[in-house]
């Protein structure tokens, strides 16, 4: 995964979700690999432990190592992490599985069905009654390791993730299985398939989506003069920071010549951190026209002097600010880039 | 519960404990080592159950053939079995009527709805067999039946004459074969040729075209059938082509109507409800007989009916379904509505031939029946009676997919020997499986190799990750769409 690829649109929150359905697919796939041409050295009874903990692996793997290139940490920093964390979930899974089939499930699924604790037992029996549970408490020590190995950031969104992404998977692995049901294909191949991507896309979706702390906005000049000329408006620190834009031929951030209309002292872009998410705002600072522009909205930011404070409004990626004569006037866009980016 | 609670166990388990089960290779499919009746016969039925298995005894080339497999998608099973004697291959002739199949100790109906199986076997190998040709030369085989042209005698010599016929009875080659011709009617039977064997395609033509005629009186079928099993194997040429050219005896009996035994009742005539005990009591010899006799001295008894089934609605007892049944005949079982009906004179010889009692026969004597009405349905019964032997078998069968979605047992058991039994447990996995079997032509699939999953899992891969570059390039296109990307003009 590389930054510079995700632009900052509501689609970048499923990069995460993609990369963590194809390790999961590729998990799948491995699983099915050593199971049929390598003989599976491991008794019937953990054939679920063993492919919950390969799938959960690999979608843990590549959640933590997808984030390390995000953030661009060294390569053995990656592999050290998201291998910690693979070591930190296969335990938990088997422990889990284990636990829910020999013990905690017959004691209560027996209460419910007569047989429930033979066929928990039975572990070539495919059904979602007893499955699904444990598809879920392999997704929530999924979601525990990867919050741990954050640093237990987002503790109860990775859990959350963890447990949607047990469900889907079951619910997709068993319908799609069952020809019961109209779409249903009678064996469990193309439906594992489809049951790990759906595990793997629904915990990058919901586990751990991009966070803003990776991208800055940029004032990018859309006219002529000094066209493609951009400036980063970051906040690396954390405090709030304000660029300006203006002619004043000292001092200013962004320089644009007052022959295109543009006065001293025209446009700030304010940025500060509250809460931890970014927030953008410009504020006109003089009477001359100043337009926040986007899809079917014009905001008029001109100085008004009956107001103490000048005018200002939230931007977003993509607004354009246009400033001067109407009939000629000078645009600069405001654009959230990777951090990176220089 | 101690045990699993033991951190050893769970240990054990990790540090691959896979238990006696065997892995198919290309399945996720694993079987338990098949298992076989120890009856009281010496013959056994063999479950080829791992890769080990079938290539030491049938060769790397049948390896696809012999492992056991199972089809999730279309619900289908093969397993390969042979027939064995004290633990070596035996060739046999075993057909799809010849065995019960057991899904999950459900027994499989032969046709049913959604249920089938099928036996295909493998290896032809000629085998030394005495052919006993039990003919029937009543009165009635005089007869011509309406819509023929000939006699029924002139039906069975053409079809006993044809080359196809007598090349299955002597297929030459370094296969020993003999034929014993007998003809029957009232009292014991009689050999159409002094010898008693024939041991040439040659001889024996000559002897039918010469030789095989009506001779006149009722017909002892029951009793013919009870001879050749007991006295006749005791004669010294039977015994010496059995017992020292290592001949295995087939009895191929013929008739055209029921069992009659009129001449031997001076108080009245017989009717049908009289063939049920005499019936009875042959069952019981032939059933005694087969378990006491050695399986390579052991006769098969073939029935073959010449006319129209007399009962085309009764069948003897279906074994899958009636096992206790198999050797009590009951009156109605056998007769129906007609069991004071007179079979000489009355309606019933008039209506065809007792396929019933045929059917029961041959049940009891481990080989078929048949009832055929012209030459050609003739020959090909006495063809088919006289059939190659195999060295083994697939047994493939189907049934609603739901029931391959937990471990089974597929347990194959012997018609005529309700005691030869063999099963195999398949344990498939619960969580993922190999891409679904290729059908064939027949409807029968076969194992799809594991590259296969390549087709599905390589688009999918790469459909996700060229999803991971659609954010930018939708980015991309839509600001060169917006104008954003270009220097205006001045």
């Amino acid at each position: 995964m590389n930054i510079f690829l995700i632009p900052y649109t509501w689609m970048r929150h499923f990069s995460q979700a993609l990369i963590c359905a194809a390790g999961a697919l590729m998990a799948w796939w491995a699983a099915l690999v050593w199971t049929t041409a390598l003989s599976p050295g491991w008794a019937v009874y953990w054939d679920g432990a063993w492919y919950l903990t390969i799938l959960i692996g690999s979608v843990t793997f590549t959640s933590l190592y997808a984030e390390g290139a995000l953030r661009r940490w060294p390569i053995y920093q990656r592999v050290l992490r998201a291998g910690g964390a693979v070591l930190f979930a296969a335990g938990p899974t088997f422990v889990a599985y284990w636990g829910w089939n020999d013990y905690i499930g017959p004691a209560i699924l027996g209460l419910l069905w007569e047989d429930a604790g033979r066929d928990l037992g039975e572990p070539t029996l495919v059904s979602l009654r007893y499955r699904v549970i444990s598809f879920v408490a392999s997704g929530m020590c999924c979601g525990v390791s990867c919050a741990v190995f954050r640093r237990l950031q987002n503790f109860f969104t990775h859990l959350g993730g963890g447990f949607a992404a047990g469900l889907a998977s079951a619910l997709v692995w068993y319908v799609l299985s069952d020809s019961t049901f109209e779409y249903g294909y009678n064996d469990v191949y193309v439906a594992g398939a489809l049951g790990a991507v759906t595990f793997g896309g629904m915990f990058g979706l919901l586990a751990w989506p991009i966070p803003d702390e990776l991208y800055a906005g940029w004032l990018r000049v859309m006219t002529d003069t000094r066209f493609g000329r951009r400036i980063p408006i970051d906040g690396l620190d954390g405090k709030q920071r304000e660029r300006f834009v203006g002619h004043y031929p000292r001092g200013l951030d962004l320089f644009l010549p007052a022959n295109d209309g543009v006065l001293e002292l025209h446009v700030s872009i304010v940025v500060s951190t509250d809460g931890g998410d970014q927030s953008y705002r410009a504020r006109g600072l003089t009477i001359a026209p100043t337009v926040v522009t986007r899809l079917l909205e014009k905001i008029d930011l001109r100085y008004d002097p009956r107001r103490p404070a000048p005018l200002a409004t939230r931007l977003q990626s993509g607004d354009r600010i246009v400033m001067g004569d109407p009939g000629r006037p000078t645009v600069v866009e405001f654009l959230m880039l990777p951090r990176e980016e220089r | 519960m101690f045990p699993r609670l033991s951190p050893l166990v769970l240990v054990g388990a990790l540090a691959c404990s896979g238990g006696d089960l065997v892995a198919i290779p290309g399945s996720t499919t694993r079987v338990a080592p098949a298992e076989a009746s120890q009856s009281a016969t010496d013959m056994t039925l063999h479950i080829f159950g791992d890769a080990d298995d079938c290539a030491g005894e049938l060769g790397e080339k049948n390896l696809s053939l012999c492992l056991p497999y199972m089809d999730r998608a279309s619900g289908q099973v093969r397993v390969a079995f042979r027939t064995q004697v004290d633990g070596t291959a035996w060739a046999s002739a075993l057909t799809a009527g010849d065995l019960m199949v057991s899904h999950k100790n459900q027994v499989l109906p032969e046709n049913g709805g959604d249920v089938r199986y099928v036996v295909i076997p493998h290896d032809p190998e000629p085998t030394s067999q005495l052919y006993v040709l039990l003919l029937d030369v009543s009165g009635s085989m005089q007869n011509v039946d309406r819509n023929a042209s000939r006699s029924r005698m002139e039906k069975v010599r053409a079809a006993l004459l044809r080359d196809d016929v007598a090349d299955a009875f002597f297929p030459g080659g370094d296969v020993q074969t003999a034929v014993v011709p007998l003809v029957f009617s009232s009292g014991e039977p009689r050999p159409l040729v002094p010898e008693l064997l024939i041991n040439s395609k040659k001889e024996f033509k000559e002897a039918i075209r010469t030789k095989l005629q009506v001779g006149g009186g009722y017909t002892h079928l029951f009793r013919a059938v009870k001879w050749s099993a007991s006295d006749l194997m005791k004669l010294e040429p039977v015994q010496n082509a059995i017992k020292l050219r290592g001949m295995a005896p087939v009895i191929i009996a013929l008739t055209d109507g029921f069992n009659n035994e009129d001449d031997l009742r001076r108080d009245a005539k017989d009717v049908c409800g009289d063939n049920a005990p005499r019936l009875e009591g042959l069952l019981k010899f032939l059933d005694e007989l087969r378990r006491g006799t050695k399986i390579t001295e052991r006769p098969n008894v073939f029935t073959v009916g010449l006319g129209t089934k007399a009962w085309p609605k009764q069948s003897a007892p279906d074994p899958r379904a009636e096992s206790a049944a198999l050797l009590t005949v009951s009156t109605t079982r056998l007769c129906g509505r007609y069991v004071a009906e007179r079979i000489d004179g009355g309606s019933l010889e008039k209506k065809g031939v007792d396929n019933v009692s045929m059917e029961w026969i041959a049940q009891a004597g481990g080989g078929r029946s048949y009832v055929r009405k012209d030459t050609a349905g003739l020959a090909q019964a006495f063809k088919d009676a006289a059939s190659t032997r195999y060295k083994w078998f697939e047994l493939r069968y189907q049934v609603d997919p739901h029931h391959l979605r937990r471990k089974f047992q597929t347990r194959i058991r012997l018609l005529s020997n309700q005691s030869i039994e063999a099963s195999i447990a398949f344990h498939p996995s619960g969580w993922i499986d190999a891409p679904p079997g290729t059908l064939g032509k027949d409807g029968w699939a076969e194992p799809t190799p594991v590259s296969r999953t390549a087709v599905l899992t390589i688009p999918l891969l790469g459909a996700l990750l060229a999803l991971g570059y659609l954010p930018s390039a939708r980015y991309n296109v839509m600001r060169a769409l917006f104008n954003r990307v270009a220097r205006p003009r001045k």
